[in-house]
């Protein structure tokens, strides 16, 4: 009840300050903070195929996570086990461990599970998002075959004394909190951000896999339940430190802390006892990273190291009366990585440069379960990467332009493969901004620790996962008057050898085989239209993605098939409208049908799981405060109070709400 | 239009759940098996197949298609009392009871945590098997309620049961090497058998000695071996061990119905050994050709034999039916990883 009075309190306040903002908004100044759009590529720049992820979208989204926010702004497919739970990335229709996800520059990915949780990041923490797809993740690592996503943070050397706090309430007793200060003058700089965020998670849903049934009539009586055991607690900070050594050289440091803990809720159909299956999952990580950059006239020189140290502990219990609590699970792990990186860039000619680095990774996973069916659990082991790398650009005329890359890795050492890379970019008219690009390259995944040497499973034979790329695309650009469209389409094939995956044994758990050969390949398309019509300025943008990822392991049973919870269409589309002070944002979110099987096969109610569409609108306001502003925004999510699941046996939550307050100074 | 249709365009999850929910009639003649397909942890896709054996024809998910609900999450065993079938769903905590004849739903037993089988002393008493719960659950079949537990926190992981008597004997499975001998008339453990390790398998042959299958322990690094030992019921006490070579990790003991031979997979092979002999076999008595043997079952009728393939563990897995002497007769697909078969 508290909730909704909150939210009708609010949704007056916003039509009364609609109403005095239309009468007011032509007298009114608002000094509005310098906002970076960046575009889908520079004119003329052969390198890469990426997309960044706005500001306006940035800003829009700050207290979701990067799963959300990735999932609305990208074609790359999020599969999300539950509001609040875990998120896993497939790009281009390859596996979680094949999205490579970096914070300036040290990596994410878990050592030991080799994905990346996107539920646990953040946003309110990044300031630029970029996205290398296929072959372009080459440039920064080997072994994202899908592709990389960076997550930066930058100085404003203009700054001297700002900082926002936020504010949000929303359902299921969500709170988020956020408080950032930037202080400063040209030589130093100093951003520090804190955050909590905790959901009792606890929606309504109609249980429809856990009917009581009436044997005389065979009536359904589906109870209505709570999401229970679903709470969720994260809290964090971030301190950054730049400084302007020179013209020539920067230096900085950043230090990330957080603290995740939430609970797992049991399946739809599960109906143990409430004192059975009590799951707890709490993680604590530190990452630092130093990064020393310097800008010659011909050259540039960045050195970086960083530390993670993550702490994880999942314990599973059952309650039992009158004696302890039953301990089934008490896993635990910490990860140690030491990263660092070098690269060296001279610019030979002005047509031409040539780039060269190495980068080392020391990998160090204690992984313990004290608890579990067999007598060894887990492992204790230490890996050593190195991945060095030469990169040659050259600009042959106004139209044509190439970039070679080799990669040679080594593990503790040891050699473990070449990567070789050739991009081509052509741009038919240099007057113009269509431009197409065409690249060919081989990538090369290594196996987890966990795949090597967990126990029971681990297999230290396992293959490393090898890839064929090949890419193909264009984008464009066009102006009419004060409005600009934006558009992309690359196509894409990529033949990976040596697939990685888990499966169950008879032998009562499970272990990590290569399957012989899966090919994916599809289709992905942008667009950006933005503009000014009258008073209101617009922007529409979407991304469509057509991936076909099949199993053709020769034998295998399910040759030809598409791979479990790839879908073969994914899209988004969002639209930004803002008037004055007021803005409105709608955002759409499509995947098609989602096979649960390797066979495909649409039997059974557990065989497949039928396309999502979810619409979600934010509306707000911002009220100037002399030179600072407050922003008042409100949120519907599943506006049209949809009853859907995304994974099989997870419930999901209908409409909800949230409200957020936001001050800038 | 074409994008207010899609951004109003509903999910339909009502439509999605109606459309499985048939609720068809059927018969399950006598003749016929049913195959329990665990389905894949966490997935909630396990499922329920009958096999007519006189005119081979199989229902596959029967339980969904006839009663619109989904059996749940790793679906471990199936036992029949009177003209009831319990399956016991170990990782949604929950045992369903149907009509064997029609498979139609009766009932359910809740509130258990981690159940893996069910055994039947009478009409009004029955004990469940836990994995992680540290008790033996009993379970009155006539009310699908529970009535009571043996604790047994010391050993928590409970498997297989086999009766003898007045005398249960329990196989202790998980980081565990004991069989439990409970007195079903004072609701008691009375004795405590050190066994190999992980005790998962158990029978009882013509000669009422009960047949024990240790897995030993999984991992790469396990020293103990895998051994199937004999167990004297009156004495309490190990009275054989046939000892596997290392590494063999041997699963799904399983006898005939006359109790003169025990069966058992090892690397994808079903091997067959008299209870009388003294060694174990050198060689597989079948090669199925199979890719990923799971289950395994005796029809205790006419002594054919059953495997489960589970294919590649993510689609459903087939049956392959051979007679006694080992001839291939048969073929049929059931459900995600069929683990277990029950026959009438």
């Amino acid at each position: 009840m508290r909730l909704k009075s909150f939210l009708m309190c609010s949704i007056l306040l916003l039509s009364l300050a609609i109403v005095s903002v239309k009468a007011q908004s032509l007298k009114d100044t608002l000094q509005l903070q310098t906002i970076q759009i960046i575009g889908q590529k520079a004119k003329g720049k052969s390198n890469e195929t990426r997309s960044v992820i706005d500001s306006i979208a940035l800003i829009r989204s700050i207290t979701v996570r990067l799963s959300e926010l990735i999932s609305q702004n990208s074609s790359i497919f999020i599969k999300e086990y539950g509001r609040g739970a875990m998120a896993t990335a497939s790009f281009r229709g390859t596996a979680p461990s094949h999205t490579k996800v970096s914070w300036n520059g040290i990596e994410l990915n878990s050592p030991m599970l080799g994905m990346v949780d996107f539920s646990l990041i953040p946003v309110y923490f990044t300031e630029e998002v970029k996205i290398l797809h296929g072959s372009s993740s080459l440039f920064d690592a080997a072994g994202a075959l899908g592709g990389t996503i960076h997550l930066e943070n930058k100085a404003n050397w203009s700054n001297t004394f700002s900082g926002k706090l936020l504010s949000s309430i929303g359902s299921y007793h969500t709170f988020d909190e956020y408080a950032q200060i930037n202080l400063g003058n040209r030589k130093i700089q100093s951003k520090s951000a804190i955050y909590y965020n905790a959901s009792q998670n606890d929606f309504p849903f109609q249980n429809k896999l856990n009917a009581t049934m009436e044997t005389q009539t065979g009536e359904y009586i589906y109870r209505t339940e709570k999401n229970a055991l679903a709470d969720y607690r994260n809290s964090g900070f971030l301190q950054e430190l730049y400084l302007q050594i020179n013209s020539n050289n920067t230096l900085s440091l950043k230090t990330w802390w957080q603290q995740n803990e939430r609970s797992i809720p049991n399946l739809l159909t599960n109906e143990s006892n409430d004192a059975a299956n009590i799951n707890r999952q709490v993680e604590n990580t530190l990452r630092s990273v130093a990064e020393w950059k310097h800008y010659g006239t011909k050259s540039r020189l960045n050195y970086l190291t960083g530390i993670t140290h993550q702490n994880s502990v999942y314990k599973l219990e059952n309650k039992v009366s009158g004696a302890p609590n039953q301990v089934v699970i008490d896993a635990n792990s910490v990860i140690f990585s030491l990263s660092n990186k070098f690269s060296y860039r001279y610019q030979l000619k002005e047509s031409c440069s040539i780039e060269t680095g190495i980068s080392s990774n020391y990998h160090k996973v204690a992984s313990e379960n004290r608890k579990i069916a067999v007598s060894t659990a887990g492992y204790n082991k230490a890996r050593f990467e190195t991945s060095l790398y030469v990169k040659l650009e050259k600009q042959f005329n106004p139209n044509w332009s190439a970039v070679f890359l080799f990669r040679e890795e080594l593990i503790d050492l040891k050699h473990k493969g070449l990567i070789p890379l050739l991009r081509i970019d052509f741009q038919p008219i240099s007057s113009n901004k269509l431009l197409f690009n065409g690249s060919a390259s081989r990538n090369i995944h290594q196996p987890t620790l966990n795949d090597l040497f967990y126990l029971p499973g681990g297999n230290p034979l396992l293959k490393s996962e090898k890839g064929n790329l090949f890419d193909f695309g264009a984008t464009d650009s066009f102006l009419f008057g004060i409005n600009q469209l934006d558009l992309g389409v690359s196509i894409f094939y990529s033949i990976v050898n040596d697939w990685i995956i888990w499966l169950p044994t008879f032998q009562g758990f499970w272990e990590p085989g290569n399957i012989e050969k899966v090919i994916s390949r599809g289709l992905e398309a942008n667009f950006k239209w933005q503009g000014r019509f009258k008073s209101i300025n617009y922007v529409l943008k979407s991304n469509y993605a057509f991936t076909k990822t099949e199993n053709l392991s020769a034998n295998s049973p399910a040759y030809g098939k598409q791979l479990p919870y790839i879908p073969e269409n994914s899209a988004n589309m969002n639209v930004h409208l803002s008037y004055f002070k007021i803005y409105f944002d709608w955002m759409w979110n499509y995947y098609s049908k989602r096979y649960t099987t390797t066979a495909n096969s649409q039997e059974s109610i557990s065989d497949y799981l039928y396309p999502y569409i979810m619409n979600n609108i934010q509306a707000g306001i911002t009220f100037p405060v002399e030179n600072h502003k407050l922003t008042a925004e409100c949120k519907v999510l599943n506006i049209f109070n949809e009853d859907y699941r995304t994974v099989l046996q997870r419930p999901m939550p209908g409409r909800n709400y949230q409200f957020v307050l936001r001050y800038d100074f | 239009m074409l994008l207010f249709s899609t951004a109003t365009a509903c999910m339909k999850d009502d439509q999605w759940v109606k459309d499985h929910q048939q609720q068809v009639t059927i018969q399950i003649p006598k003749a016929a098996l049913f195959v329990i397909n665990e389905g894949n942890f966490m997935y909630g896709n396990a499922s329920l197949t009958s096999y007519d054996t006189l005119t081979k024809v199989t229902q596959n998910d029967l339980f969904y298609r006839v009663n619109g609900l989904p059996l749940g999450d790793v679906a471990e065993s199936m036992s029949l009392w009177k003209s009831k079938g319990y399956i016991v769903v170990n990782n949604s905590g929950k045992i369903y009871v149907i009509d064997i004849e029609t498979g139609k739903y009766t009932g359910k037993i809740t509130g258990l945590t981690s159940p893996r089988f069910i055994h039947f002393i009478n009409d009004q008493k029955a004990y469940v098997s836990d994995l992680y719960a540290g008790k033996i659950s009993i379970v009155n079949p006539a009310t699908n309620s529970l009535t009571g537990s043996i604790s047994c926190t010391s050993h928590p992981s409970t498997e297989e049961m086999v009766q003898f008597g007045d005398l249960l004997f329990v196989s202790c499975w998980s980081g565990d090497k004991t069989v439990l001998v409970i007195d079903i008339v004072k609701d008691q453990i009375v004795a405590e058998i050190t066994t190999g390790d992980q005790p998962c398998g158990l029978v009882l042959d013509r000669f009422n000695k009960i047949w024990v299958l240790c897995q030993s322990q999984s991992g790469n690094n396990n020293k103990n071996l895998a051994v199937l030992q004999r167990i004297d019921p009156v004495g309490k006490k190990i009275e054989k061990s046939l000892i596997f070579p290392a590494s063999a990790r041997p699963v799904k003991l399983t006898i005939d119905g006359k109790g003169e031979n025990l069966f058992f997979l090892l690397n994808n092979e079903v091997y067959k050994i008299q209870v009388q002999a003294d060694q174990l076999p050198e060689r597989p008595f079948l090669t199925t050709q199979s890719k990923l043997l799971y289950g395994l079952g005796i029809d205790p009728h006419n002594g054919n034999i059953y495997v489960g393939d589970a294919l590649d563990y993510q689609q459903s897995g087939i049956i392959k039916r051979f007679s006694s002497s080992g001839i291939l007769l048969d073929t049929f697909k059931a459900g995600i990883i069929p683990g277990s078969l029950c026959f009438q």
